[in-house]
């Protein structure tokens, strides 16, 4: 297990965090008030936003099921956010307990949630790596302390893109991804899902601008920009699609009769 | 106090809470629940601050008059029966202060435990001699010799949580000052209990922080406190922190988030859980 000695960082908690903030969504307690209160302002004008943040869960589950039952025992997380059960590792290890499972995010306290509360399988491994998702380098060599990165690894960023810009000179989204899935070999997976403005353009519009004066940047993005993400990759079917509807079990279909959530899912292959 | 009434249960709080919040949300004062049951304002009261056991046939004329549907009344009440029943403490009331058998209800229905120790090792932690020293040069001992010996026994009952099947989380963060003051007439005392403390540090339900005297101060440098967390969703943290004489018990949104704060603080500025069986190691070959 490799625990991380750089969490020793000052932690601004005086202003919301989206990991928190999706926590309140999810129904957590490791929220603080300033990050319920964001929150609720942004439920006030995007009624979706709680269903939707359950929706990723049970998408990443799904899709973490479908790629580790393809065969694959090793899984990079980035953006873990705050442990809520299931966590990725459980899914991984209840299919294989072998599963190898690596988790990354950039915020000291995810990290220090994550290494008290989660532990797997005594057959497998879980780890948990101090590192932003723009800083590939460190994160994939961290990774690799635990990952053997010439064998097939799924790479998980679950509602996580939308918090990053294209701007080749900023976050460059495009190029980051390029680089995270080229260090992978072939028979790895890329599971994705981020937010559209294509279904509800004015409430995702609203709730990005509340992230925004909140100090959190949030880029929705159409399909076709979201669909650049697999560019080179097989897409499993069904293909990109609003979440619910990524090989949805029945769960999954009640939910979707609630109405539409403004995420889209996809998980692809690297040939 | 002429008749000592047992403590309350963990259940008998939160269910008064939620009492209070199905009267507040239909609308409905003190008074008006009262009538319903013919009583004083003062009994609904005191259900809902746990003052009192909650009364399975009142509990159900109330939850009639504030409307809750038939199968919610019925979970609700085959919890208030469950929270009536005692816990094992309960055989210790000769000695057990009130407060502390809250405390002890807490701790046994907590799914997560998170504490702060800013000077002894944390009471499910300790060896028995290290419990018995601290008893003996703590405010107990003026009680004499017999109340230190059970008290070293409860504690060491409270200890079979952790051996339970499914125990809780216990996520503690330590201050340096625990291990760097002595407790115990030999060395042997303090080698036993990081002994301890190094065994229970490889469990997968127990993580161990030490706050280094090096990383400077943090904010949780008064009184030691717990936040306990629930499986339940519905139920809200709770936070206890003690003084001399007692304890206080914290259940709102802002006084639980300050306190969760200050944890989360506090986890990412001490040594992780790795680092900390190290120093654990260092400090055994010092004793």
């Amino acid at each position: 297990m490799s625990a991380s000695e750089s969490a020793s960082v000052r932690v601004d908690t005086s202003r919301p965090h989206p990991a928190r903030v999706y926590d309140w969504w999810l129904g957590g307690k490791d929220n603080y008030p300033v990050d319920e209160e964001l929150a609720r302002r942004i439920l006030a004008v995007d009624g979706t936003v709680v269903r939707g943040a359950r929706a990723n869960r049970r998408f990443m589950h799904r899709a973490v099921r479908t790629v580790a039952e393809a065969g694959v025992r090793q899984f990079l997380d980035i953006g873990t956010g705050i442990p809520t059960e299931p966590n990725l590792h459980q899914v991984a290890q209840g299919v294989a307990p072998e599963s190898r499972v690596v988790y990354a995010d950039n915020d000291p306290i995810v990290l220090r949630h994550a290494e008290a509360l989660l532990h797997g399988s005594p057959q497998g491994a879980t780890a948990y790596v101090h590192a932003d998702v723009r800083d590939v380098d460190t994160l994939l060599a961290r990774a690799a302390e635990t990952l053997d990165l010439s064998a097939p690894v799924s790479l998980s960023l679950v509602a996580l893109t939308h918090y990053l810009d294209d701007d080749p000179a900023g976050d460059d989204v495009y190029g980051l991804l390029e680089r995270y899935v080229a260090a992978l070999a072939p028979g790895s997976h890329l599971i994705l899902s981020q937010v559209t403005a294509d279904l509800s353009p004015k409430a995702v519009e609203q709730a990005a601008e509340n992230f925004r004066r909140g100090g959190q940047p949030f880029h929705p993005r159409p399909l076709a920009a979201f669909l650049r993400f697999f560019d080179g990759l097989e897409l499993l079917g069904p293909g990109v699609i609003p979440v619910h509807g990524w090989r949805p079990e029945p769960q999954d279909v009640a939910a979707q009769a609630e109405g539409i959530v403004p995420v889209y899912a996809g998980v692809a292959r690297k040939p | 106090m002429s008749e000592r009434r047992p403590a309350p249960t963990v259940g008998q709080v939160v269910l008064g809470k939620r009492l209070q919040e199905l009267r507040e949300s239909a609308g409905l004062g003190r008074d008006e629940a009262a009538r319903a049951l013919r009583v004083a304002a003062a009994t609904v009261r005191r259900m809902e601050t746990a003052e009192v056991a909650l009364k399975i046939p009142y509990v159900q004329v109330l939850l009639e008059t504030y409307g809750v549907p038939e199968d919610e009344a019925a979970a609700f009440l085959s919890l208030a029966e469950e929270a009536n029943e005692p816990g094992w403490w309960q055989r210790f009331h000769d000695v057990l202060p009130d407060w502390f058998s809250l405390y002890v209800s807490l701790e046994g229905a907590a799914r997560i435990i998170r504490s702060y120790e800013p000077h002894f090792v944390p009471g499910l932690l300790q060896t028995e001699a290290y419990a018995r020293d601290v008893m003996t040069n703590g405010t107990i001992a003026q009680k004499g010799p017999e109340a230190i010996e059970r008290h070293v026994t409860l504690r060491m009952e409270r200890q079979r949580l952790l051996e339970r099947p499914d125990p809780p989380h216990l996520w503690v963060i330590m201050d340096e000052t625990v291990l760097q003051r002595p407790v115990g007439d030999t060395s042997e005392v303090m080698r036993d209990q990081v002994d301890k403390l190094l065994e229970f540090a490889e469990r997968d339900r127990v993580t161990l922080q030490i706050a280094e005297f090096a990383a400077g101060p943090h904010p949780g440098t008064y009184a030691p406190f717990s936040l306990f967390r629930f499986a339940e969703p519905e139920l809200p943290d709770m936070v206890t922190t003690e003084y001399l004489s007692g304890a206080l018990y914290l259940d709102s949104r802002e006084e639980v988030a300050a306190h969760l704060e200050v944890l989360d603080h506090m986890s990412t500025a001490a040594a992780s859980a790795e680092r900390t069986k190290k120093l654990l190691r260092d400090f055994r070959e010092e004793y």
